[in-house]
């Protein structure tokens, strides 16, 4: 059984090589294997080698449900998919879930996107205070008091 | 994202305000909009970013909110082009006004997805809401559509693909205006809309996809005609079965029968017009079949009534529990389905059954209908000694071995075994099924759903199988 396999290099120089199915998840790579030469390297100068070793973990465990379990058990794996997920992205710090973010944005891999966007939105900034947000985002506070009081004021009903 | 080599946790760095709007419409847009804009107050950078946002998402239905405060910050709400909007709301009758504008705004926005539970007493939607282009998914839920809220204008939803109604009071005429109006539509929800008699869907020559869950307030059987859907998943209660006019395009269905709670009579002539629901599925090559229903073709099947035979069916499911009452049921269905490949059980017990279907069928009753009949069933009950709660591994392990005796063609088989108690009976299971695998020549693989989630993930990427190479 000979799958095809296609070697990505990351900005810091590691390759990485995995099978093709498991590249396509993006839908930027097969531009990129179009635009070079088939046995080349596809160079990702946007994503350094740890976060694309994160994208490769999940593209593949992706992948292998996807075409392992086949139609009828959809619903099931769909949920097993789920668990993984949500304990794939718990376990990662704050600099490389927003990395993780950008490289699925460039990479154009929609479900890994839609998934670090929801995280993002769900655990740093839903229910969370503005004290609170600006210390864990690390975000400085340019406004006056008064400033703040005014923007804070347009909105009221939407900070009870 | 330059300048991260390793393991930092981003100390300092501001990572989030340095991404780009169209990013973080997309992370605002998955939260309520009350979350969306508290961002305002974080920093400049933040103060119109929200106001942006492609998607409103309002749930208030606390007396707090005042419908005219939402409604200012509205008028501060910028985007061009709306991808959702979703409103919840309890608000009085005074505000009304206000909840037509917004609704208005989003459809001058070209919004395309739009769910909206209005709870204001003889709230009736604006004409302008009837007529539109954009909206491509709709949710109502809780609406009152009867006959005296029908609009004025006719109804014209040119782009709607996907319709969903939940626990709306539709009157059948209103039901047909509506339709008439979707020229397009794909899919069709209907959950809970006890008011509805007949569902004639014959017109939608697009529609694909039907779902509906009946109510038990229903007053009697609901026609359905739908010649030209694939794929059909219902739920009808056993007092008053739906009646299946015309599913002659069916390929995939999902059946269930539900029950009043304390529907102490199983009527033999309900059971006749399941097994006619039944029969026009003869047709499809994927089925799903639920608990309540496998119990009562098993009556069916004692009662020696004539089953049909499903010949195309490639693909079935069964959701059900380890007990003797739904086996005479289970076989009948298999011996009536000869092309078979694979087949998935989901074993349930009696306990997540009854939350997620408290409609379920008490076995006393079943008892009592087979002594008032006068059947002897002691043949098929091959689980006698179960304490039906609680399965064991090996009492799962027979059923899974009775149904291999059934099936001729099958090749592969999924057990999921949604309530298993503990991981010991799970790894039992898991031996048992391998030796009957091997046994049968027939793939059987175990839903591995309750180690997955219990599993720390610790295989992270294999760097040893990465080679380090220096331009």
């Amino acid at each position: 059984m000979s799958k095809k396999n296609i070697v990505l290099k990351s900005s810091n120089g590691i390759i990485f090589e995995v099978e093709e199915a498991v590249a396509l998840q993006s839908e930027t790579i097969p531009y990129m294997i179009e635009d070079d030469c088939a046995n080349d390297t596809i160079p990702l100068a946007n994503v350094t080698g740890d976060i694309l070793a994160l994208v490769i973990e999940y593209c593949k465990k992706h992948v292998v449900v996807a075409d392992g379990d086949g139609g009828g058990s959809s619903s099931s794996s769909q949920e097993d998919l789920k668990n993984w997920d949500a304990q794939f992205m718990n376990d990662l710090d704050q600099s490389k879930i927003f990395n993780l973010l950008l490289a699925a944005d460039f990479l154009n891999i929609k479900t890994l996107f839609d998934l670090t966007c929801q995280f993002v939105a769900d655990t740093m900034i839903k229910g969370k205070s503005v004290e609170e947000v600006r210390r864990t985002l690390n975000i400085e506070k340019d406004y006056t008091s008064e400033e703040e009081a005014k923007a804070r004021q347009e909105n009221e009903w939407a900070f009870k | 994202m330059a300048g991260d080599g390793g393991n930092g946790n981003g100390i300092g760095v501001d990572s989030i305000s340095s991404l780009p709007d169209d990013i973080l419409h997309i992370i605002l847009s998955s939260i309520p909009t009350k979350f969306a804009i508290r961002t305002s107050v974080w920093s400049k950078r933040w103060r119109h970013v929200w106001s942006d946002t492609p998607s409103l998402s309002f749930e208030s239905c606390e007396d707090t909110t005042s419908a005219y405060s939402v409604d200012e910050t509205l008028a501060r709400y910028t985007a061009h082009k709306m991808m959702s909007f979703h409103l919840y709301t309890s608000v009085i009758l005074d505000d009304v006004p206000y909840i037509n504008r917004w609704i208005e705004l989003a459809m001058s926005r070209n919004v395309e997805r739009m769910s909206l539970e209005i709870h204001v007493d003889n709230y009736g939607f604006p004409d302008l809401f009837y007529i539109n282009s954009s909206v491509k998914q709709l949710t109502l839920n809780y609406s009152d559509l009867s006959d005296m809220m029908i609009p004025r204008c006719f109804v014209s939803w040119t782009s709607l693909k996907k319709l969903s109604l939940r626990c709306c009071t539709i009157s059948d005429e209103f039901f047909a205006k509506i339709l008439s109006g979707c020229p397009i539509l794909e899919g069709l929800k209907l959950n809970f809309c006890h008011t509805l008699m007949v569902i004639d869907l014959s017109k939608l020559l697009r529609l694909r996809t039907l779902e509906i869950y009946e109510s038990n307030l229903v007053r009697g059987s609901t026609q359905i005609v739908a010649p030209h859907i694939h794929c059909l998943n219902l739920i009808t209660y056993a007092q008053s079965p739906s009646t299946l006019v015309d599913v002659s395009s069916l390929t995939a269905a999902s059946l269930e029968i539900w029950y009043r709670p304390h529907q102490t009579q199983l009527k033999t002539h309900k059971q006749v017009m399941v097994l006619k629901i039944l029969g026009k599925l003869q047709n499809v090559e994927r089925l799903t079949l639920g608990t309540n229903l496998l119990k009562i073709l098993s009556l069916a099947e004692l009662r020696g009534v004539l089953f049909p035979r499903f010949k195309n069916i490639k693909d079935l499911t069964l959701e059900t529990v380890v007990s003797q009452y739904v086996t005479p049921g289970l076989v009948r269905v298999l011996h009536n389905s000869p092309g078979l490949k694979t087949l998935t059980l989901h074993i349930m017990d009696s306990s997540t059954l009854q939350i997620i279907n408290p409609s379920r069928i008490e076995d006393k009753y079943l008892d009592k209908y087979l002594d008032l009949h006068g059947l002897d069933s002691n043949q098929w009950w091959i689980f006698l000694d179960i304490f039906r709660q609680n399965p064991e591994s090996k009492h799962v392990a027979s059923l899974v071995e009775l149904v291999l005796k059934t099936t001729k063609a099958l090749e592969k088989m999924a057990v999921r075994w949604e309530g298993c108690p503990d991981g010991r009976r799970f790894e039992e299971l898991l031996e048992m099924l391998s030796i009957i695998s091997h046994d049968n020549n027939v793939s059987v693989a175990l839903i591995d759903h309750l180690k997955r989630k219990q599993r720390k993930m610790s295989t992270k990427w294999d760097y040893r199988k990465a080679t380090t190479l220096y331009d």
